[in-house]
């Protein structure tokens, strides 16, 4: 609820977390919009590693997927829930610590928005329980 | 002010002679003032001499008066009229806080944008400014769009006038024994249609320029994931890996963010 005690008043942002592409939305003043960085609108659900060690979460991750498959991790969400992990140059991850790693990205799109700032969010994507669903909002937060 | 008027400490003489003196003085302010309207002679007689206030008679209807009936169900009336205008009030104050005012701001909000987009275009160009100079996303794509169709075009000439030595004539040019006029005149033909492709490319490259779209360097750099998409590899030793050895499309940088990434062809070890 708003200080203003309008729910419809109060900044709601929801993510979706996809298979293959994630998107952020803000519902302000009874309006959704679908932010966007630049041109983009979607960021690709890939992270990785490049030759230089940085990380790549997104289009640039997806753009060396083919040269460095290694280095590069993609579709994740499909081993959210499981206790599989998967490798990312020399180091292991959860796939809820990939997932938190593009969770982080789109939460950085909507800080950048102007007249947009943080004060509720909510994600939707299908997890297969509640716990992994709470573990996945800490560690969002955490990051 | 600061004394204590307890009535206990009020003797009845002195009640008295107060209470006398404020009707003294009451009597002596009333005699200036009109007496009120609507009231019968005798009474008012009656309340001068201080006699003994008659009866009130109920005043039949008709009479021109009304009755106590009458006046308290046009009271019960008017205190129901009060509370639907009331009502009504309320419910137009809740229509133009929620409804009206907000249809109202959205509509000033679309006038002012309208407003602030005419005068815009309205406005003189400003030299060097960098907000009228900006090209819309649009243009660029149909720009860019324009410019890999006239490359391909380019590519496609210079192929073909390196190719025509090794390529057999025509029997009919051969028979005629002009086979070599022939040649010479096609390769004349494709070096201007080549120069002609480059002159293009060149002045589109500036325009492009003009609106702050720059090409994205590739070949023969290293693979940058942020500007560049590795959609082949090709497994050698004669170049460094992560080496750019093909680039299938430009890539372009718009405002120094990237436009579009360059699908490229990156070398790679090999295993």
């Amino acid at each position: 609820m708003s200080e203003s005690g309008n729910p419809l008043n109060d900044l709601i942002i929801g993510i979706d977390l996809g298979t293959t592409n994630s998107e952020v939305a803000a519902f302000v003043d009874s309006k959704v919009t679908i932010l966007s960085s630049g041109t983009k609108n979607m960021v690709p659900s890939v992270v990785g590693l490049s030759s230089a060690g940085d990380l790549l979460v997104g289009e640039a991750a997806r753009n060396q997927l083919m040269l460095y498959p290694e280095r590069s991790v993609r579709s994740i969400k499909r081993k959210m829930g499981s206790n599989e992990t998967v490798s990312l140059g020399d180091c292991q991850f959860t796939p809820q610590e990939i997932s938190a790693l593009i969770l982080r990205e789109l939460a950085s799109w909507a800080s950048r928005q102007p007249g947009i700032w943080r004060r509720r969010s909510s994600y939707s994507h299908g997890l297969r329980s509640w716990r992994w669903h709470i573990r996945c909002v800490h560690l969002c937060a955490r990051g | 002010m600061g004394m204590n008027y307890s009535p206990r400490g009020i003797s009845a003489e002195e009640r008295e002679r107060i209470v006398r003196g404020f009707e003294t003085w009451l009597d002596r302010a009333l005699e200036d003032e009109p007496a009120p309207q609507g009231l019968t002679t005798e009474l008012l007689t009656a309340l001068r001499n201080g006699d003994t206030v008659p009866p009130l008679e109920a005043v039949q209807p008709g009479d021109g008066g009304s009755d106590l009936y009458s006046l308290w169900s046009a009271t019960i009336a008017l205190t129901q009229e009060v509370r639907i205008q009331g009502r009504t009030f309320k419910q137009l104050n809740e229509t133009l806080l929620n409804e009206t005012l907000p249809q109202i701001a959205l509509s000033l909000e679309a006038s002012a944008t309208v407003a602030a987009s005419r005068s815009a275009e309205d406005a003189p160009p400003e030299q060097g400014s960098p907000r009228t100079q900006q090209p819309r996303k649009q243009e660029i794509d149909i720009l860019l769009d324009l410019r890999d169709r006239i490359e391909r075009g380019g590519n496609t000439v210079r192929t073909a006038a390196e190719e025509l030595p090794s390529k057999r004539l025509p029997r009919l040019a051969r028979w005629l024994g002009v086979g070599r006029t022939y040649g010479r005149h096609t390769q004349v033909v494709l070096a201007a249609l080549s120069q002609g492709y480059s002159l293009a490319l060149d002045s589109l490259d500036e325009a492009l320029l003009a609106c702050r779209v720059s090409r994205v360097a590739a070949e023969g750099r290293i693979f940058d994931p942020q500007r560049m998409t590795a959609i082949d590899i090709e497994e050698t030793e004669s170049v460094p890996e992560g080496t750019v050895v093909e680039v299938y499309r430009n890539g372009f940088e718009w405002n120094n963010e990237v436009y579009r990434t360059a699908p490229v062809k990156v070398a790679r070890a090999a295993k």
